[in-house]
């Protein structure tokens, strides 16, 4: 069993590089501890600026460092595999940092969006089923999120609270590059990509749900230049 | 058998052309357990032509906390699904206090970590049913020892009944940092326990402090003490090219890998020679 004073010094120096507060530890060179912590944050700091380029820059570089050193001081990063590391940062900053929320009502929707960019990146493959002639089927490495803010589509240091409103956004992956494309989705599209993660669907099945929302013309414009768009992104495949 | 870290940063050059052409690929778990996309298809591809090794970073033997069941089964479907040849991981520490730091901290050479140590990495085992290649990591201040490296190191290699994976150039940057004799150091492992080398570059930052940074080309007096190794270990043994920042061009690194396979050869046969 490990003796608690081993324990101890294990500790004092993880809690230093933690926190960059100078610790006693029995016989260590306390010179050479400083390139310990500055390995250690400096692994945080660029495996999170390379998360959030978005986000740090909204912050500036003082700030960002600021709230870095406060998540990897105090919150404790559970999981083994540090690609997952921002997912947690995310979580921590809606959760604790309630100030930074205030300041910025956009943020949460923000490091959503720089995540969920991530995530489906790395997502395991999802094979694809070819189907019949004439269906559409939906890329199956995709998401969809609902923003109350448009950061998908504008400088966030430009976002006001007149921007508040129901945003809708699909990420997926292009399978032959690996690229994350995203794209801005009105209801109606919503609409058709929900069907569509269920069900195949034919152009018939497509505009059958559009007609909920738009007269046959405005349907056709919008169908052709939907289809014509997504097939190129491979969102969608026939 | 010389092979090399894979990376993303290369992947592409990899799939591409064949200016590297190593005998086994080398990767962390952590990067590619669960995942898909671009990279995997090129790492699938690469699993094609190339026998796998796997360097854990995560699994944190050292932990007072002890070693993460559900992390370790993970692991065991990862080497289960990529056939791997060979696991290794650090005799250090990377989580503390339940909280991952991503980086390898040194463990305190005392008896009861010997324990504690040895049990996590016989635990492990159990669980990934083969043993694991434990890697002496480089560090740069000693944590409250009450007993020599060489003495932690054996201790736990015996107790934990594991393989030994030889970074040459960490023996050579602990040789440096804390003053003592790398040839008689390497003399005195249970060398017959060694599985795996590992050979990197490192970046001197002070008069009297070394970091293992894998960032630049091997130098000749780590060369040196390969060859040194090769001499005492008297058999073939894997040896891995390790680069994972400033990665220069990939002929490069292939002149590095015909290197060290030729110090190896040179050295395996003059010991042959010797014998005769």
């Amino acid at each position: 069993m490990l003796f608690a004073k081993t324990h101890q010094h294990q500790s004092n120096l993880a809690t230093y590089c933690r926190t960059g507060n100078p610790v006693e530890i029995k016989g260590a060179v306390q010179k050479n501890l400083t390139h310990y912590r500055r390995l250690v944050f400096n692994n945080v700091l660029d495996t999170l600026e390379t998360a959030y380029p978005i986000t740090k820059n909204l912050l500036g570089d003082e700030s960002w460092e600021t709230i870095v050193n406060r998540f990897f001081s105090t919150y404790n990063i559970k999981s083994p595999q540090i690609w997952r590391m921002p997912e947690e940062f995310k979580n921590y900053l809606i959760e604790q940092e309630k100030d930074l929320l205030i300041t910025y009502p956009f943020l949460e929707n923000l490091l959503e969006f720089e995540w969920l960019e991530i995530e489906i990146f790395m997502m395991p493959d999802v094979p694809h089923k070819k189907y019949k002639d004439g269906f559409y089927t939906l890329n199956p490495e995709i998401d969809m999120m609902m923003l109350s803010y448009p950061v998908h589509i504008k400088n966030p240091n430009l976002i006001t609270e007149k921007d508040k409103g129901s945003y809708f956004v699909s990420l997926h992956r292009n399978p032959d590059t690996g690229s994350i494309q995203f794209t801005n989705l009105s209801i109606p599209f919503v609409d058709v990509l929900e069907h569509l993660a269920a069900n195949p669907l034919t152009e018939k099945d497509i505009k059958q749900i559009l007609k909920k929302y738009a007269s046959e013309n405005e349907v056709n414009i919008a169908y052709d230049e939907f289809i014509k768009q997504s097939l190129t992104t491979q969102l969608l495949f026939k | 058998m010389v092979g090399i870290g894979y990376r993303k940063d290369f992947a592409e050059d990899f799939a591409d052309n064949n200016v590297l052409t190593p005998s086994f690929i080398e990767v962390a778990p952590e990067n590619w357990m669960n995942v898909g996309g671009y990279y995997k298809k090129l790492f699938d591809k690469a699993l094609e032509k190339h026998p796998l090794f796997v360097h854990g970073l995560s699994l944190s033997v050292g932990s007072p906390e002890g070693i993460d069941i559900n992390f370790v089964k993970q692991v065991k479907q990862f080497l289960d699904d990529t056939n791997t040849v060979e696991y290794s991981e650090h005799l250090s520490f990377s989580k503390c206090d339940n909280a991952h730091l991503f980086d390898l901290l040194p463990i305190p050479f005392t008896q009861d970590a010997v324990k504690h140590v040895a049990k996590n990495i016989r635990l492990a085992q159990d669980i990934l049913e083969r043993k694991i290649a434990i890697e002496i990591v480089s560090y740069y201040s000693p944590i409250a020892a009450e007993m020599t490296e060489l003495e932690f190191i054996n201790n736990v290699i015996k107790e934990a009944d594991c393989n030994l994976l030889l970074d040459v150039n960490n023996i050579y940057v602990n040789s440096f940092n804390h003053q003592y004799n790398a040839q008689e150091f390497l003399a005195n492992l249970d060398l017959d326990r060694v599985k795996y080398i590992h050979m990197a570059g490192h970046t001197q930052v002070s008069e009297d402090l070394i970091i293992d940074t894998h960032g630049e080309n091997i130098i000749d007096p780590v060369y040196d003490l390969f060859g040194f190794t090769m001499q005492q270990l008297k058999r073939d043994v894997p040896v891995l090219l390790e680069r994972d920042f400033n990665i220069p061009e990939l002929d490069i690194l292939q002149c590095e890998m015909n290197q060290l396979q030729n110090i190896k050869t040179n050295s395996l046969k003059k010991h042959s020679h010797v014998i005769r």
